[in-house]
């Protein structure tokens, strides 16, 4: 490929993508007071149970059909919001729609709310405000002792009339920090590679599809297409201040690290790839400052770990020996990688110091053990697991070693996990449905059918950190 | 439209190359009897022979080897190089692998400034990671042993697709060992 055609490859490879970043419209919020004098009151369930919660459609003043279509899709995907962290029992929202609808948080029908057995109810409201919109909403207590007083109330200015779904997500966050002390992942988002495109990929025979990295937000929706290599581009990573990407791609016919900024086109390549330098499945360190990736050099037989820094300088080899090693990832603290190797027969995970000393095979437990993805929430890292007939996802406990738990159920094939930036969920593809589609488990392995995507084939999940 | 001409080029010269053997002078017909004479009971006579024209000095034809000229696609779309085929999870080469490899050098020979990318490639079973490290192997395992035969390590690089890019879609044995493979491409000549 001469160098002109290699430049306009690399300068179609990335397309600037338009994505709404963690605050886009500038959000402002403030307490609403509350209306008794009690200081604070508590939302509990039923014998200690989860609290049933019912979001029904939010009030609309001053109704315009934009800001009734912006309203609806406020109140269903903040319930869906709610729903996901799993801390309320959710009132259907076809049960709640039989409950006639407040006007004010005072002239609520607490005793029809009561007779579906609701412990609070979140009422809301939406006006415009200058060219956005701003939403109220007031959690209520409906029985025991936070009957008819307010557990929690908030007012939102500066929502987005056409981005009603993250002015939700927004709300969720926050409503989940201050409500539980509960770290929410509304606001976050997911990378893939998808052949959905079905684009040929360039030199290939019909039938190979090109796989390019695509972003969404968590819960799926707003796709959007960030490469088009016309080729593979796999294995992407957010940069944990969210603002970039790094993958793999075989857009110059070899593998190679790509870092591509969201906000501009402007790409780098921290790993040097050419023919005889392959760089493949790079790994953001905790501060973003350097990337952790598996490459083969000049006329080695086999992929080892190397750490560059971002800027491409200072690159490290940190394995060498018999067998590939693939697929790092750092530890919370930076000072460690976790990454597979088949020096000993078939996949398992090792660990390694950031300086390249204290290697140590992890107890897997699984005679294949492929694909980490380490949460500093929990100090766990979940992994690809099993056997080729159906693979499923792992969960090793670091504190404590011995502890190795299935998550997946064994429908399908289940694999390449990646970690909410909380914990409490892992993404993962899953072929259960029949092609490769990503889907969410919660921590104790209750598949909660968050089926994430639907169009063609969908691998390489990656979850960002937390907005900051 | 440099590319229109060069295929017309190459059509003309695979023309030519068609035949083989100089053109022959064929004998002219005899001038036709006049017809008022009926023809004589007797079979008439054979014409006399007329005497062949002295041959035509044939053109020298040069006959042009296709691969030298094809564009790279083109050949790699018809490719006169043959993939070495690998059973399941394993990277060793068998005696049909070898085989294939054989004639594969003898191209290399032949061509003695053709580069190739050999790539190795997996069938479904198993995770992305690990047949991306597999392909790998199988690369090197067809590079290495055409090294040993003599093929020189410059003109060979290698890459794994992994089994990110099938050559059969199916979803049986049958296609699982197409997908097994390390391929040629040609990518300099």
């Amino acid at each position: 490929m001469t160098t002109r055609h290699l430049s306009i490859a690399l300068l179609l490879a990335g397309i600037i993508v338009a994505a709404p970043h963690a605050n886009p419209a500038g959000i402002e919020q403030q307490t609403l007071p509350q209306q008794q004098s009690d200081v604070s009151v508590t939302i509990t369930g039923t014998n200690g149970g989860k609290p049933k919660l019912a979001v029904p459609e939010f009030l609309v003043e001053n109704p315009t059909p934009d800001l009734q279509q912006a309203a609806k899709t406020i109140s269903a995907v903040l319930w869906d919001d709610l729903d996901f962290e799993e801390e309320y029992y959710m009132v259907p929202r076809d049960s709640a729609a039989r409950i006639p609808a407040a006007t004010s948080p005072e002239t609520l029908p607490y005793d029809r709310w009561s007779e579906l057995g609701v412990d609070a109810v979140l009422f809301g409201v939406v006006r415009k405000a200058g060219t956005g919109m701003e939403v109220e909403v007031r959690l209520m207590g409906v029985r025991g002792d936070a009957a008819h007083k307010q557990a929690f109330g908030q007012k939102y200015g500066g929502c987005a009339v056409a981005n009603a779904r993250f002015c939700a997500h927004y709300i969720s966050d926050d409503f989940y920090k201050k409500q539980r002390n509960l770290d929410g992942v509304a606001r976050t988002r997911i990378a893939f590679s998808s052949d959905r495109s079905n684009d040929l990929a360039t030199g290939r025979i019909s039938g190979n599809a090109t796989q390019e990295i695509y972003i969404a937000d968590y819960d799926g929706a707003n796709p959007q297409r960030v490469t088009a290599s016309r080729s593979l581009s796999i294995s992407a990573a957010w940069s944990p201040d969210g603002r970039s990407l790094a993958y793999t791609s075989y857009v110059s016919h070899f593998p190679d690290i790509f870092v591509q900024n969201l906000s501009d086109i402007r790409l780098t390549k921290p790993g040097g790839g050419n023919e005889i330098i392959h760089n493949q499945f790079p790994a953001w360190s905790p501060d973003g400052s350097r990337l952790a990736f598996s490459s083969i050099r000049g006329n080695a037989s086999n992929f080892n770990i190397y750490v560059v820094n971002r800027d491409g300088t200072g690159l490290r080899q940190l394995t060498s020996g018999a067998g590939m090693d693939v697929a790092p990832v750092w530890s919370p603290s930076g000072a460690q990688i976790v990454f597979v190797s088949g020096r000993s027969g078939d996949a398992q995970l090792y660990l390694i110091g950031a300086d390249g000393t204290g290697l140590q095979r992890l107890p897997c437990l699984e005679p294949h053990c492929d694909h980490p993805s380490w949460s500093a929430a929990t100090n766990k890292v979940a992994f690809t697991c099993g056997v080729p007939s159906g693979y499923d996802v792992c969960l090793l406990d670091m504190s404590n070693m011995s502890n190795v738990a299935k998550l997946t159920d064994g429908l399908g094939s289940n694999e390449q996990p990646s970690f909410a930036p909380n914990g409490r969920h892992v993404l993962f593809v899953t072929t259960r449905w029949g092609k490769s589609q990503l889907a969410m488990v919660d921590i104790r392995g209750v598949v909660s059918k968050k089926r994430i995507t639907d169009l063609g084939n969908n691998k390489y999940p990656n979850w960002s950190h937390s907005p900051q | 439209m440099r590319r229109a001409r060069v295929s017309l080029f190459i059509l003309l010269m695979a023309i030519a190359g068609c035949h083989k053997a100089p053109p022959v002078a064929k004998p002219t017909p005899p001038p036709p009897t006049p017809f008022p004479n009926p023809a004589p009971a007797s079979a008439p006579a054979a014409p006399a022979p007329v005497p062949e024209p002295p041959p035509v000095p044939s053109e020298p034809v040069v006959t042009v080897d296709p691969l030298t000229t094809s564009p790279i696609d083109d050949i790699n779309k018809n490719s006169p190089f043959k993939p070495a085929f690998f059973a399941l999870d394993s990277d060793e080469l068998d005696d049909a692998a070898r085989a294939a490899l054989n004639e594969d050098a003898q191209v290399l020979k032949k061509y003695g400034t053709w580069v190739v990318t050999i790539e190795g490639h997996c069938d479904e079973r198993g995770t992305a990671e690990y047949n991306l490290a597999l392909g790998e192997r199988r690369a090197s395992a067809a590079k290495s042993y055409l090294v040993s035969l003599g093929v020189s390590t410059d003109r060979m690089k290698t890459v794994s697709y992994g089994k990110e890019f099938p050559f059969d879609p199916g979803h049986d044995e049958s296609a699982f060992s197409k997908n097994r493979r390390a391929h040629f491409m040609l990518t300099a000549k």
